[in-house]
């Protein structure tokens, strides 16, 4: 009597110890961080964005911060093509001068506001709100069946960065040319 | 019978066929996929993640495969909300192999959801659980769904495609302020995908001693400006049984079909959908009910600024119900509906509308009910508005109020005010007072039971509303990135409650608005999700309540035709993902006795066990209600019969291309 449950505990423990390999998860704005300094190296900025060849590559987040510690701890020690990055929170583009500006949901229109301001830097924006893009933001991440996903304007000014054809294939969509 | 229906019973057998044969070929087929061409990125799959990866070291490619911790999702979504909030998500549906739309609310930690008969279900947050529950307000895809006629719900006619939902949110408590008549006890919304996300083809088959047998079929694609898709499906249900185990006779079929077309850019759209279904249910002692019906909506959107949008939705809707010597009517109801969302400044998110719909109905005199008039219009207009006003960082009032006038009963208030305060991401502590109403529908104004050529109980025209003021406060907490808790509770006082008032022959009883109730309780729900594949939610639900009746009633039900709630809740789900793309989910649950009529406690549990072999393409088997041969789950007042339901185990096959 006692032996079909525990044969079947036995079996159901073994198949659990074996799936421990099988998947992975993360917190969220552990992973968006992880997706910003991936973009950063999918897209090509021009060599006058930068001060000097040591002048810093700068990410910015826009008002709230949603990171805690851990956008600063994803940068920490990597360089873009030489440029060591630094971190920065900002609230608007005479703050300073970005190369990839993060907007938090929040911040969508405080970002709207100022975007004339934000299309004169040479900067990637990425964002994670239905409106981004439409308000001009560069790449919006959302969030499809558990998993972190993007959206992508191709950008229209000849000034901005580059953003390689490898990234645009992954992208969930892509409006060439601007805006949606 | 009707042939479609004929074609449904036969549904069983063909789709045990296509459910063996399927996976067979499926398996066939893959062996001659194609290699990824040096154009398409590697899968995530072909290099192993192991453990001592860091998150850093996954290509793009592989980090979007990577799941968001469940804690942390829900988190962003919901701590914000000043509302009682459970959410079933679209992977939850596909994980819990609920085959309708009743079964998968289950799912919902505070919603108790009670099976009556084969095609009947009570369902209810906070108590009130009668056959003819009238305190929720249901909607899919913005089309409220309660029937006009009692303010309840004919679960055995809202069928969606499951595949299709995007998530179920359930708000438990009053949200009339913004969602308007009949938000009472809760607001059950179904919100299905968009057209763009439902590409491509998806077919779906299932065979059981109990679900009999179902087919879907459900295609997306794309045509100029836009996206579009159609579905179809159909299902076969077995009859339950007596608490002897004789069969109950009450066997059930249903076919539907529908679309949804979404054209346009996302700064303006226009979305189009519409469903058509047909069905019928038999009966131990009389010819098979006959229900239909069909609804087509047209919403369109605009979008001016992130900080400013409209959205304007009509819709028509139509139903028609036979269930001979009982009850039969013909309803046809227009919608229109229009929303306006705008940020004026920083702090303040207005959101207001405006909304008029008006129904008319056609019954049937049978030798049970009838109504008089025997053909009613009715109308209902409101205009809402609401303000969430930030006051300092963290610091959220939402202040709301819907001024609503109805046929019968007039103008109506329904104000609310909420609190939230968010000391930082981790946790949100709310509280809020409300009013709302159960706006009078033709059961209580207008309905005449008969016995034996007898009125026994008639509605006499001067039904008022019925009101609730709740007061509510909830806790919602980020425990670690691996688990988090959400608490509320209530009490609600409501007043001018459905009372049969003995007239001065004694019969017929008149339907009056002479109980008071109160009710109070707490709703508790964890999420932990120790490991990736490992992730688990519980729930437990506290309900009490009093009748009481106004000094001049002499109402002598106590409020037993308005209630029968069980005191304790508890529910709890285990999602496993194995290796070798096997899934196990289990999920038990446990009810208390109802007191009267007296329905004993129970406890059920479910297993599904699921393999995907390959993308997109899932086998499972699906056991359902298995402690028991068979179990009650709800007795009612005012029906004499008692249905039990058996163990249920099916095979479920779906395929997508």
């Amino acid at each position: 009597m006692f032996t079909r449950p525990a044969a079947s505990v036995t079996v159901i423990a073994a198949l659990l110890l074996a799936g421990a390999a099988a998947q992975r998860s993360a917190g969220e704005y552990e992973l968006k961080a992880v997706f910003l300094l991936n973009f950063t190296r999918f897209c090509e900025w021009p060599a006058d964005a930068f001060d000097g060849p040591d002048a810093p590559f700068v990410v910015c987040t826009l008002g709230d911060n949603p990171f805690g510690d851990t956008l600063v701890s994803t940068f920490a020690n990597e360089r873009w093509n030489g440029h060591p990055y630094e971190t920065r929170t900002v609230d608007g583009p005479s703050d300073a001068r970005c190369h990839l500006l993060f907007v938090p949901a929040t911040e969508t229109d405080v970002f709207a506001r100022d975007i004339a301001g934000w299309r004169a830097q040479p900067l990637v924006s990425v964002g994670e709100h239905d409106d981004f893009l439409r308000v001009g933001g560069t790449i919006n991440l959302f969030v499809a069946d558990r998993r972190i996903q993007f959206e992508v304007n191709s950008p229209a000014e000849p000034a901005a960065p580059r953003i390689s054809s490898r990234l645009l294939r992954l992208a969930r969509r892509v409006y060439p040319g601007g805006r949606p | 019978m009707p042939p479609t229906l004929r074609a449904i019973r036969a549904l069983p057998s063909i789709a045990l066929v296509v459910a063996v044969l399927l996976p067979a070929i499926a398996r066939a087929g893959q062996s001659q996929r194609p290699e990824p061409g040096p154009e398409t990125p590697p899968p995530a799959a072909a290099q192993p993640s192991e453990p001592s990866r860091t998150l850093k070291d996954l290509s793009l490619e592989e980090l979007m495969q990577v799941d968001v911790s469940i804690a942390s999702r829900r988190s962003e979504v919901l701590l914000g909300t000043p509302a009682a909030v459970f959410v079933i998500t679209g992977e939850d549906l596909r994980r819990s192999g609920a085959p309708n739309l009743p079964e998968a609310l289950r799912l919902a930690v505070g919603l108790s959801v009670a099976r009556f008969n084969t095609s009947t279900w009570v369902i209810n947050a906070r108590g009130f659980n009668t056959t003819a529950a009238n305190k929720m307000l249901v909607m899919i895809d913005g089309r409220t769904v309660y029937s006009p006629f009692f303010s309840g719900v004919f679960w055995d006619v809202q069928d969606v495609v499951l595949e299709d939902v995007d998530r179920i949110e359930i708000i438990r408590g009053p949200g009339a302020a913004v969602w308007g008549a009949n938000a009472v006890n809760g607001v059950i919304n179904v919100i299905t995908r968009r057209a763009v996300d439902t590409q491509g083809t998806i077919a779906t088959v299932s065979a059981g001693n109990e679900e009999r047998g179902s087919i879907m079929v459900r295609h997306g694609g794309a045509v100029r400006g836009g996206h579009y898709r159609v579905y179809g499906k159909a299902n076969a249900r077995d009859d339950a049984v007596l608490p002897t185990g004789a069969p109950a006779g009450d066997a059930f079929r249903f076919g539907q079909a529908g679309f949804r077309l979404e054209l346009g850019t996302p700064r303006r759209g226009l979305t189009l959908q519409g469903d058509a279904y047909v069905g019928a249910a038999d009966f131990p002692d009389r010819d098979d009910s006959d229900i239909g019906g069909g609804n087509v909506l047209a919403r369109w959107t605009r979008w001016f600024s992130p900080t400013a949008d409209l959205r304007a939705q009509v819709y028509y809707d139509r139903v028609h119900r036979r269930v001979p010597l009982q009850f039969e009517y013909t309803r046809g109801t227009w919608d229109a509906d229009l929303r306006y969302r705008i940020r004026p400044a920083r702090a303040h998110e207005l959101v207001m509308g405006a909304n008029y719909r008006h129904t008319r109905d056609d019954t049937t005199s049978t030798p049970v009910l009838f109504f008089v008039p025997e053909d009613r219009d009715a109308w209902l207009a409101s205009v809402f508005v609401q303000d969430d006003v930030r006051l300092r960082r963290g610091l959220y009032v939402t202040l709301g109020t819907k001024i609503e006038h109805n046929t019968y009963a007039g103008l109506e208030f329904q104000p609310s005010a909420r609190v939230r305060w968010q000391p930082d991401r981790a946790q949100t502590l709310w509280a809020a007072v409300s009013r709302a109403v159960r706006m009078p529908t033709r059961f209580d104004s207008d309905l005449r039971v008969r016995a034996n050529e007898t009125v026994m109980i008639a509605g006499t025209g001067g039904f008022e509303s019925e009101t609730v003021v709740a007061w509510e406060a909830g806790y919602r907490r980020l425990l670690t990135r691996q688990a988090s808790l959400d608490v509320a509770a209530f009490y609600n006082r409501y007043g001018d409650l459905r009372s049969q008032e003995p007239s001065a022959t004694i019969v017929p009883l008149l339907v009056g608005n002479g109980l008071l109730a109160a009710s109070w309780g707490f709703e508790v729900a964890g999420w932990f999700e120790p490991r990736p594949w490992l992730r688990s939610v519980a729930g437990y639900t506290y309900f009490r309540s009093d009748f009481s009746r106004e000094p001049w009633s002499r109402d002598p039900s106590g409020g037993r035709f308005e209630g029968n709630d069980a005191r304790h809740q508890l529910r709890g789900r285990v999602s496993l993902n194995l290796p070798h793309d096997l899934e196990l989910d289990l999920y038990g649950r446990y009810f208390s006795e109802r007191p009267d009529p007296f329905t004993g406690d129970y406890a059920e549990a479910d297993v599904r066990c699921g393999w995907r072999f390959r993308e997109g393409w899932d086998l499972s088997i699906i056991g359902r209600d298995l402690l028991h041969d068979r179990h009650v789950e709800f007795v009612a007042p005012t029906s004499s019969r008692v249905t039990a339901f058996e163990r249920q185990v099916r095979v479920r096959l779906s395929v997508g291309f």
